[in-house]
């Protein structure tokens, strides 16, 4: 079955599961994380752990341009659950750039993130790249985890920061370009569940604009509303212009990073219009907006510490990171 | 004219370090339980500012007035003094700022539209009793701001009104002992139609629905209000001092609004100024910018508060300040968390409190797109 062929199929399925499993599962998950099971067994049947460990690039199930569609199927339900899900892109990712076979267990990305793909599971082994002026070491570390915290998003996530890592195994050096390259497949993992996210909040505020009725005429016939959504519009197309470039060329340098970068510019109009489009319903918890405005501040400041990094900037914001990294 | 009650330079700073203090050392260490429990503490409400604050919206003769430092007297709250006081709680919380007991929410209604006996009966309760709660209940799910596609009616009946209707996102609903509820009697006759009655917490029919469960906020006490057949004695409707029961409906709500938004405006000013005091003193960084956006929104507060104090017309100026003030807490919550990173996300992190608390001043008491419509008008666009 060629590549597009494999697509299409796979596609009716995922929706399926996105909207039969996922969506109802959302808002349960913020305060049942125990739900997990159930939606990673569905997920399991349809194969998305394979598709996850098959890499972004020359994954045998489908092509990039596929698996940014299946990954902002599922993001679109819930930017959490997508993650989680798809979370096995990062260690596949790792694991074609590394000389060693890594055995399956979550991993540090990278060291001064606070962010740990640790999620839900306090590991005791993991790996961590080292950067240093002569280059990246990989490394498995042991690592001692500090009690969980909870973010203002992804609520149904628990994230564990490392207190100690102690070295236990040099792996190896990774070259600054695969270096590069592997932070740009975490970034396009990112990216992918946060176009999900933005597809989904535009689409349900405009849906709500044009139901809601004041002074008589749906909301949307108020020019203030129509240009908030037209202009969330513009933000969302814009981005995704950039992304899809930074997709289709993956050895153009800096491509993924400028996705990221506008991302993170048009993210925030677009979460906060939505709740303003949706008035004070949609600062509540009935409607999902307000999930997703949350939501999207976690997935921006991951987004804004990887881009950190690949910039190699060293302002207080990653300083700050820094200190708090293991030792 | 009535004179605007003014404080001296000397006794407005003083004021202002005393309620800088009660935000600092009560209200901030409390925000966080409140706002995830919903509860206000107990240290909060015993506290003695907590009763000077709710006697602060009694007038004079009533027996409340703010006290005026380092004299015995007292002085009536103008929107001007109110502002300053607004503005250092909700840089202590937002969410705490709202939810703290006293008529401040019912205050301008009463005092443009109550009869003299209604006044006296209301506004005695919140000098001689502690933790009394009023509540201003306009907003239903499908009207906001548009007050004259209220669904909640009032029929006339023997000796007073029957009251049917569920009002929504009411502040201090929750804990309210009584409510200003505004219902239409003939909805054709659009704002004329309009009535505004005090509705006790324990009259027939009155009962609290849903406690809302929303992104911030958790102090406020934010509820629905449902109204089944409940009756309203005659003396519980609002007619001002021409008996012009017609008026005192929408001009009722209209006065309210303006007050509210020019407090909701200072809110926005103590979120932002709360996010810059924190980043400056626990992070090292100065905003420059920031510090003068900080004190322009303080002066657009001040000066549609004067406006609203000496009578002039106040919309312009007031929409100005509610529109700027809003965006501008919001972009600080959003810059906060960007410097800070992942540490500033965690729950119970001022700034993730703050950002979730800044969006609403946006959207309550007329969002930022009806503030832009009214400024619209008033230039004529």
């Amino acid at each position: 079955m060629c590549t597009n062929e494999m697509t299409n199929a796979l596609l009716p399925p995922v929706e399926d599961f996105a909207a039969t499993c996922v969506a109802p599962m959302s808002r349960r998950m913020e305060r049942d994380p125990a739900v997990w099971s159930a939606i990673a067994a569905r997920a399991s049947e349809l194969g998305l752990h394979d598709i996850a460990s098959g890499g972004f690039y020359h994954n045998p199930y489908c092509d990039a341009a596929a698996l940014a569609q299946i990954i902002g199927c599922v993001g679109q339900r819930d930017a959490a659950i997508a993650l989680r899900l798809f979370a096995g892109l990062i260690h596949s990712a790792l694991q074609s750039r590394a000389a060693h076979p890594l055995v399956t267990a979550p991993i540090f990305p990278y060291e001064p993130c606070a962010f740990v793909m640790a999620m839900n599971v306090p590991v005791a082994d993991s790996y961590m790249i080292r950067s240093s002026a002569s280059g990246h070491e990989l490394l498995l570390i042991g690592t001692t985890m500090a009690a969980t915290r909870q973010y203002m998003g992804f609520r149904g996530i628990s994230w564990f920061a490392p207190q100690s890592a102690p070295v236990r195994v040099m792996l190896g050096n990774i070259s600054t370009s695969d270096y590069a390259s592997f932070l740009d497949e975490i970034s396009l993992l990112y990216q992918c569940v946060t176009f999900g996210l933005l597809r989904a909040t535009i689409q349900y505020a405009h849906a709500y604009a044009h139901e809601r009725q004041t002074f008589g005429r749906a909301i949307v016939r108020w020019q203030a509303v129509s240009q908030k959504l037209a202009n969330m519009a513009i933000g969302y197309e814009r981005a995704t212009a950039c992304f899809d470039h930074a997709l289709h060329h993956p050895q153009t340098p800096g491509a993924v990073w400028q996705s990221q970068c506008l991302l993170c510019t048009v993210l925030d109009d677009i979460v906060e219009g939505a709740v303003q489009v949706l008035g004070g319903h949609g600062y509540l918890e009935d409607h999902p907006v307000e999930k997703w405005m949350r939501d999207a501040q976690v997935l921006k400041t991951m987004l804004r510490e990887l881009g950190a990094i690949i910039a190699n900037d060293t302002n207080t914001h990653t300083d700050t990171c820094t200190a708090r990294g293991v030792a | 004219m009535t004179p605007i009650p003014t404080l001296t330079p000397a006794q407005h700073a003083a004021l202002r370090e005393e309620a800088r203090c009660f935000a600092r050392e009560h209200l901030r260490p409390a925000a966080a339980v409140a706002d995830r429990t919903g509860e206000i503490p107990p240290r909060v409400l015993e506290h003695p500012w907590a009763d000077i604050l709710s006697a602060a919206y009694v007038p004079c003769r009533y027996g409340g007035g703010v006290p005026i430092p380092g004299s015995d007297r007292r002085i009536e709250c103008s929107s001007q003094i109110s502002i300053l006081l607004t503005e250092e709680l909700a840089w202590g919380d937002p969410g705490l700022t709202c939810g703290l007991p006293g008529p401040s929410l019912t205050f301008p209604v009463l005092c443009a539209f109550g009869s003299e006996a209604q006044r006296e009966r209301y506004f005695r309760k919140f000098s001689t009793q502690r933790n009394v709660w009023g509540a201003f209940a306009i907003t239903e799910s499908h009207a906001g701001s548009d007050a004259t596609a209220l669904r909640t009616r009032a029929r006339k009946v023997d000796g007073g009104y029957i009251l049917n209707g569920t009002k929504c996102f009411i502040t201090n609903g929750a804990r309210a002992d009584y409510t200003i509820v505004f219902a239409t009697i003939d909805a054709s006759r659009k704002q004329f139609g309009l009535r505004a009655f005090i509705v006790d917490r324990d009259a027939p029919g009155f009962s609290i629905g849903t406690v809302e469960k929303m992104m911030g906020l958790g102090a406020a006490g934010i509820a629905e209000i449902v109204l089944d057949e409940c009756f309203v004695p005659k003396s519980q409707l609002l007619c001002g001092p021409d008996r012009k029961a017609y008026l005192a409906g929408f001009h009722g709500a209209t006065a309210a609004w303006s007050f509210f938004r020019i407090e909701v405006s200072a809110i926005s000013v103590g979120i932002a100024r709360a996010i810059a005091d924190t980043l400056r003193s626990e992070y090292g960084k100065t905003l420059p910018e920031v510090e003068r956006d900080i004190h322009i929104g303080r002066m657009l507060c001040q000066r549609a508060a004067h406006a609203h104090d000496t009578g002039l017309p106040a919309q312009y100026a007031v929409s100005i300040a509610k529109a700027y003030t809003a965006q501008f807490a919001m972009r600080m919550a959003v810059r906060g968390i960007e410097i800070i990173g992942a540490e500033a996300l965690v729950e119970g992190h001022l700034f993730e409190r703050l950002y979730r608390a800044a969006k609403v001043f946006d959207i309550l008491e007329g969002t930022g797109e009806m503030q832009r419509e009214h400024i619209c008008t008033h230039l004529r666009i």
